[in-house]
């Protein structure tokens, strides 16, 4: 990410549409940086309240990613404002980014034009609201990928663009856990035992973990997540983080937990079946939003993986 | 010897940062983004490159490949509750792991315990150990997973963990240290010692293997690294034989070897057959630290990733082919190695003759081991021998005497301590390679490594033909695709434009793509060498054949210039380039007419 970077960025200059380009190569000019990352667009459509935080997730994701960040916050006014920047990356280099400020209409007819043509587009729906209307469907219509909470938002996987969920990007590390903990032929064995989960989850948000279930459950055979508890509680992990999860049945554990540190990568790992006992600690790190953004863009997850996930997950809602 | 009473618990932990860890999950993703290209992904494709990543996956036996039949029950996942009485068809139930095949990272490695012999040594201290932590940091070795070092010198548990930490931190090469990463790690470490010749120490190496599988579980996985010196590989291959270390039927075993894979044709077939008289060929892996390098695969990702250079790979578009590994450093105080092995052996058997064989392979029907690597083998067999007799015209050597290096003077060769006043041990050497096959017939192949050259650099340039007619005024430029493998990683094209104005005036641009646009961090080639050994992929590994083949092109040179002094032929006069020079003149009189070596 942009850590380790003593750059300071350069910008927000005012600009227009048709100025856009021109400002950034003015403001390029400045950085007497050779190589730029036309790697592709990410093009986040939110609302003023969720900007800032866009914007954070946005500066933390390095240029292979996206080497141009188009910002659209739907809630402003007809009157269109278009700021351009560079953001500074680790290794001296920068990406571009364009923050639009309109109504959604405006800003259909103004992100398009902006769009560095003839690479991957990433559209992230970083707001609340359902994604609809004229403007979603145009940038869908380009979009390698469109990001959003699957979940919350009721949007199923489609099959005119990879659809990615923040959540489940998320709970990644949990998964890549949960695979290490059966890496082991003989803990792999014990699975036809298992008949029951729990997964705990930090806060109120219990979607990622519903997802995480949906995951272990369609992975297992299982129909449905009657099988499954969600508990909410606390371990030092964001809202919406896992906290833990157990795979029980008939003499066999399997617990992956968090330690409660705030600060802690690591999570126990339990295994007991048939005179076994064995402890052990795993990474889980928990990831920020850029992390998340990070890991969908770098490449998106197996559909049908997903798909399987959030079909048991949404008859829980 | 070591504490006898060990923790039993293996609490392989982590503390990587989050970070840290996403980059890392992105980079190991397949760094998919392109610079000024187009880069479309779509989830089909992501699909099925999944499916080939799978296949790819059983073809090289990864400890937990797919299931066979996994993405069939994924689809009919809807028809069951939890399965009881259904044992015999659950997942899970052949011990293959449902949730790794459906993993991102659908290869990772078994529980293993590596066991590094010259533990302590200078390749160990600089760059095995700093590997390793930064995959374990990264959590790509999985929770289960220990070191054993493995030393004659006499030291304690304690002592070598605060050995490796110590190296640790002060290797140029370990990753960002995450807080309480190198405590953890710590608790990883062990370590045994005694006489490579005897049996003790083989059986203290069994009874760790034991104690692992008794903390962790699983099988008794090893990877048994010869950071040694050559001397010791066929004494350890054999202890550990003896002991019964090599059996495979208590978990997978797994020795790697270190270059040099002896020292001339004969030495290397002698230890080629030492190796198998205790291992089998599938079981050992050679380390060519230049296959590890992501500049060198890249090689194989343009060539065989696109449509458009394929096509002019070729006698009928290629007009010759420079490869380049020019080093500006000295001996640096390895006198008593480079003395008996010279340029040729430090480099053109192995790590020129690795990218020689890359450049000029037919494309494989797969991208796994023996595909590879048979690819490989053919085109090895397709260079023109050179015995004695063809020497002359197609080899030059030198050795670099007094000069400048970055505006400050250096000593020779002679004078570098510890080598022979009058030494005749070649610094440089460059070589024609003539490939008898339809691909390349008429297109030579010129491989030049040196040390003390200007700079540091390596590079494959594939030099075209110029255009059959010219239009234009003034004279006819080829066109060059050159991959630089280090330092500025990346590719670069260079062909002819028209330059502004009102004349129709052609001159050379060159369209750049640098490594560093995905600004990420190259990982260390041993580092992914080392992940590859313990998954069981021996795709960036020399297999026994090319090794003897490329013993095979250079014995003639060596037989020459390394003549007993009565039959010797009279060479050139050493020293016969000042550092910081491009080598002797005789290496441009090698390209021959209308040809010169790129210009670094």
């Amino acid at each position: 990410m942009t850590d380790g970077t003593d750059l300071k960025p350069l910008g927000p200059v005012d600009t227009t549409v048709r100025k856009a380009q021109v400002t950034l190569d003015e403001l390029w000019v400045q950085t007497s940086v050779e190589t730029r990352a036309y790697t592709g667009n990410i093009i986040a459509l939110t609302v003023k309240k969720h900007l800032r935080r866009v914007q954070e997730a946005l500066a933390g994701l390095e240029g292979r990613y996206a080497g141009r960040q188009i910002i659209g916050v739907m809630d402003g006014t007809d009157d269109l404002t278009v700021h351009a920047s560079l953001v500074p990356q680790r290794g001296g280099l920068y990406v571009e980014r364009l923050t639009l400020e309109a109504s959604a209409e405006q800003l259909q007819g103004a992100i398009l034009p902006l769009i560095r043509p003839a690479t991957v587009n990433h559209v992230w729906w970083g707001a609340d609201s359902r994604p609809g209307g004229t403007l979603l469907a145009e940038l869908t219509d380009l979009a390698d990928q469109v990001i959003v909470d699957s979940l919350t938002l009721d949007m199923p996987p489609s099959r005119h663009y990879a659809l990615a969920d923040l959540g489940w990007s998320r709970s990644a590390p949990w998964r890549e856990a949960l695979a290490q903990v059966f890496d082991s032929p003989d803990a792999a064995r014990q699975l036809p035992n298992i008949d029951r989960l729990v997964v705990r989850h930090a806060g109120k948000k219990d979607l990622p973990a519903r997802l995480y279930a949906g995951f272990v459950a369609s992975t297992l055979g299982w129909t449905n997540l009657k099988n499954v508890e969600f508990r909410s509680g606390r371990c030092g992990r964001e809202n919406g983080d896992l906290c833990g999860v157990e795979l029980l049945g008939d003499g066999v554990r399997f617990a992956l937990s968090a330690s409660g540190s705030a600060h802690s990568d690591v999570v126990s790992l339990e295994c007991r079946w048939d005179g076994v006992n064995r402890e052990s600690e795993v990474p889980v790190p928990a990831m920020t939003l850029a992390d998340g953004l990070a890991r969908v863009m770098a490449r998106p997850e197996r559909g049908e993986v997903f798909e399987h996930a959030w079909a048991l997950a949404k008859e829980t809602l | 010897m070591s504490a006898p009473n060990k923790p039993a618990g293996n609490k392989a932990a982590s503390k990587s940062g989050a970070k840290k860890a996403a980059g890392k999950a992105a980079k190991t993703a397949g760094k998919a983004s392109t610079v000024k290209a187009d880069a479309k992904t779509k989830e089909k494709g992501n699909v099925q490159a999944n499916v080939e990543t799978d296949l790819a996956a059983r073809t090289v036996g990864v400890a937990q490949a797919a299931p066979a039949k996994r993405r069939a029950s994924v689809k009919t996942a809807q028809t069951s509750t939890p399965r009881k009485g259904k044992r015999s068809a659950a997942p899970g139930h052949d011990g293959q792991n449902p949730f790794r095949a459906l993993m991102r990272r659908n290869r990772a490695p078994e529980p293993a315990t590596l066991v590094i012999f010259g533990a302590t040594g200078d390749l160990s201290r600089r760059k095995l150990l700093p590997a390793v932590f930064g995959l374990w940091q990264d959590g790509l070795l999985g929770s289960a997973f220990n070191i054993v070092g493995v030393g004659r010198q006499e030291m304690t548990d304690e002592a070598f963990k605060d050995y490796a930490v110590a190296a640790l931190r002060e290797s140029k090469e370990t990753d960002t240290i995450q807080p309480g990463s190198l405590e953890k790690f710590r608790d990883l470490l062990y370590y045994e010692y005694g006489d490579f010749g005897g049996d003790e120490v083989y059986d203290l190496v069994g009874k760790e293997l034991d104690r692992a599988e008794e903390a962790h579980g699983g099988r008794k996985n090893a990877l048994f690294y010869l950071s040694t010196p050559p001397s010791l590989f066929e004494p350890i291959s054999n202890g550990l034989g003896r002991l019964g270390l090599a059996d495979q039927s208590e978990g997978w075993r797994r020795l790697v070897i270190e270059k040099p894979f002896g020292r001339d044709l004969t030495s290397a077939r002698a230890l080629n057959d030492a190796i198998h008289r205790v291992w089998d060929e599938s079981q050992v892996y050679r380390i060519d630290h230049y296959l590890g390098k992501e500049t060198v695969q890249n090689l194989m990702a343009i060539r065989f990733g696109n449509a458009i250079f394929e096509p002019l790979w070729n006698r009928g578009y290629v007009d010759h082919v420079q490869i380049t590994a020019s080093e500006d450093l000295g001996l640096e105080g390895r006198a008593g190695y480079y003395e008996e092995a010279g340029v040729v052996r430090d480099m053109l058997q192995n790590h020129l003759m690795q990218l020689f064989a890359l450049t000029a392979m037919e494309p494989p029907a797969a991208f796994d081991a023996d595909a590879i690597r048979d690819e490989k083998v053919k085109v090895l067999r397709a260079v023109k021998e050179i015995p004695s007799g063809r020497v002359k015209s197609v080899a030059v050597r030198g050795q670099y005497g007094p000069g400048t290096m970055y505006g400050e003077k250096v000593p020779g060769y002679r004078e570098e301590p510890n080598v022979k006043a009058r030494s005749v041990t070649p610094t440089y050497v460059a070589v024609k390679l003539e490939v008898d096959n339809w691909r390349w017939q008429g297109v030579p192949f010129f491989l030049r490594t040196g040390k003390r050259l200007p700079k540091k650099v390596t590079e494959i340039a594939v030099v075209f033909k110029r255009p059959p007619l010219g239009i234009f005024p003034g004279g006819l430029e080829r066109n060059v695709l050159a991959f630089r493998i280090q330092p500025d990683e990346g590719v670069s094209l260079k062909f002819s434009s028209k330059t502004p104005g009102q004349e129709m005036v052609l001159r050379e641009v060159v369209m750049d793509f640098r490594y560093d646009a995905f600004g990420a961090q190259l990982e260390s080639p041993y580092s992914r060498l080392l992940l590859d050994a313990m998954l069981g992929d021996a795709t960036l590994f020399p297999r026994e054949d090319e090794v003897d083949l490329a013993w095979q092109i250079v014995s003639g040179i060596l037989n020459v210039w390394e003549a007993e002094p009565g039959r010797r032929e009279k060479g050139p006069d050493f020293p016969n380039y000042p550092s910081g020079t491009w080598g002797p003149d005789e290496a441009d009189e090698l390209m021959g007419a209308d040809r010169r070596w790129r210009r670094l």
